[in-house]
């Protein structure tokens, strides 16, 4: 039960993530935890959420492993896209926008989602102990 | 079950602190892989508690020598030196634990607030990279390290995996064999020297090498691990033994009661594990009953490439022989298992075994339909084990890459599931019917 609830809220906020303009896909996961990835088109390859979130997962660790610390916030760009990562808590978070879009914007957006599933997330589940 | 769940079984009871429960499947197992390096290890931290420190320190010394980086036996090793004054032997030993492997939940509280994360090395670095696969990188450090320190065989040991995972398999060699040189039981040296020597041709010479490794890592565990992460190789690696569980403990009043009873004979014929009589001796409880699969005949472990060796023997002389049965885990098994039903969870064998047999019968319809079912489950390090057997075979679909790399994720090792993902992505899907790639 509690497995299923956390699946369909990994699914949840990467719909609403998907929701954001010019925003191509969304990949969230939970350390220990699949990842689970929504795309508003076609992708090469229907590993490739979880090919990224394990990439993201590699420098992260090889960061801790430096010394460095640990990331908090990534972004990269390509000749097509540019993507955003976050993590909040045990919970972690993978954009992937159109280039022509403004990052600042972008990441206020992206935060804002993010923190309002985490404050439905908090109320659900406390509603459900209730 | 294979030789690595009992250990599994047995190492759960040592963490719980029933470390009577834990010896008793160790000796078990130890009758029939006596040089079963990760039992011998359990077998030490156990003498260790029982304040057995010349058997604890005999056992370490035997897992160095076949992994001469593992960090749980030097941290064990360490323990044994400040325990008997030798602070500067002690502290030397924690340091290549710092280097070997930072995160060790022992090395903080065995090094009572000594800082070693300040102390980054050459060595430091290349056990990092080859952690996070940059053997390229490691290489360069492992070389600097090895320069200025000749005598650390495990550096040479680095540098040998880094050159071996790099693609230069003929360095690899010369590395390896000064290795086996100095550590003839070391287990990583002989799994990359029987891989170098069967991609050059010699394929009996690689066989006979991982013959000898089988004696140390009866699962092949290792070698699964090392393999797996090859763009493909030739090394026919056998399916593990399967071994009987092992017998109930008498409880103390009932092993009292036999002490005036003659000792058990040893069966003759193959009997149920549950059925063995236990001896008088209630610790040293008999050989593990082992099951070959008959499919890898030619490859299989044979008992006499297992049979105790007159120094690292157990000490236990009244073990009966162990019994191989000619059973085979094929296909046709794992469908009289239910493999058809998914719910059919009561049938003689596990999931992750129907699915490996499934597998090795190169029906990955039902493999892949049982690994998409089950393997996001529980029994994390069995579906690990097989997981990487399944993708080492030449035809592994796409869909048993994926599992394998959501399970990396799920243990946060994601640079081996980026791996992984990666050969999903190159290979092609087995679940409707398409046999390969």
């Amino acid at each position: 039960m509690e497995a299923a609830a956390i699946k369909d809220g990994e699914e949840a906020l990467a719909a609403a993530l998907l929701g954001i303009d010019d925003v191509k896909g969304a990949v969230v996961w939970r350390l220990g935890g699949v990842p689970v990835a929504s795309w508003k088109r076609e992708y090469a390859s229907p590993v490739a959420g979880r090919m990224l979130a394990a990439l993201f997962g590699g420098l992260e660790k090889g960061v801790e492993d430096m010394g460095f610390g640990h990331i908090s916030q990534l972004w990269w760009q390509s000749d097509d896209v540019q993507c955003i990562g976050f993590r909040v808590g045990e919970w972690q978070v993978l954009v992937l926008a159109d280039t022509r879009l403004d990052i600042a914007g972008l990441r206020t957006r992206v935060a804002e989602t993010v923190a309002g599933y985490w404050d439905e997330s908090k109320t659900s589940n406390q509603e459900e102990a209730d | 079950m294979s030789p690595r769940e009992l250990l599994t079984q047995a190492r759960e009871s040592f963490d719980a602190g029933h470390i009577d429960e834990s010896s008793h499947v160790v000796e078990y197992l130890l009758g029939s892989f006596p040089d079963y390096y990760e039992a011998r290890l359990l077998r030490g931290l156990s003498f260790e508690r029982s304040a057995n420190a010349a058997e604890a320190a005999d056992e370490a010394a035997f897992v160095l020598d076949v992994d001469p980086a593992n960090a749980t036996a030097l941290l064990l090793s360490a323990r044994l030196a400040r325990n008997r004054g030798d602070d500067e032997h002690s502290r030397l030993l924690w340091l290549r634990v710092a280097e070997i492997d930072p995160a060790h939940p022992d090395l903080r509280s065995a090094t009572d607030g000594f800082d070693h994360s300040a102390t980054i090395t050459a060595a430091t670095l290349g056990y990092s990279y080859m952690r996070h696969g940059w053997p390229e990188l490691a290489e360069r450090q492992f070389g600097a390290a090895v320069e200025s320190n000749s005598g650390r065989i495990d550096l040479r040991l680095g540098l040998a995996e880094a050159v071996w995972s790099a693609g230069h398999f003929e360095e690899s060699r010369h590395h390896c064999r000064t290795v086996l040189d100095h550590h003839p039981n070391c287990l990583k040296a002989l799994l990359i020297m029987a891989h170098v020597l069967t991609e050059v041709g010699r394929t009996n010479h690689g066989a006979e090498l991982l013959e000898k490794a089988a004696q140390l890592d009866p699962d092949y565990w290792l070698a699964r691990q090392m393999y797996g992460r090859l763009e493909f190789d030739r090394v026919r690696v056998p399916g593990p033994p399967v071994v009987a569980p092992p017998p109930v403990e008498p409880a103390p009043e009932a092993a009292a009661d036999q002490v005036e009873e003659p000792p058990a004979s040893a069966p003759e014929k193959s009997i149920p594990a549950s059925e063995i009589e236990t001896a008088d001796e209630p610790d040293v409880s008999s050989a593990a009953e082992v099951l070959y699969p008959s499919e890898s005949e030619d490859t299989a472990i044979g008992l006499d490439q297992v049979a105790p060796d007159s120094e690292t023997a157990p000490s236990s002389p009244d073990v009966p022989e162990p019994v191989i049965l000619d059973v085979e885990p094929d296909a046709d098994a794992a469908d009289r298992a239910g493999a058809d039903d998914p719910k059919a969870e009561a049938g003689p064998a596990s999931e992750v075994e129907r699915a490996t047999a499934h597998a090795r019968a190169g029906d990955w319809v039902r493999a892949i339909k049982l690994i998409t079912m089950y393997s996001r489950g529980g029994e994390i390090e069995a579906w690990e084990a097989a997981l990487t057997e399944i993708c080492d075979m030449d035809s592994a679909p796409r869909e048993a890459w994926e599992a394998l790399g959501d399970l990396y994720m799920r243990m946060s090792r994601p640079q081996n599931a980026s791996e992984a993902y990666g050969r999903a992505i190159e290979a092609r899907s087995g679940g409707g019917g398409d046999q390969g790639r």
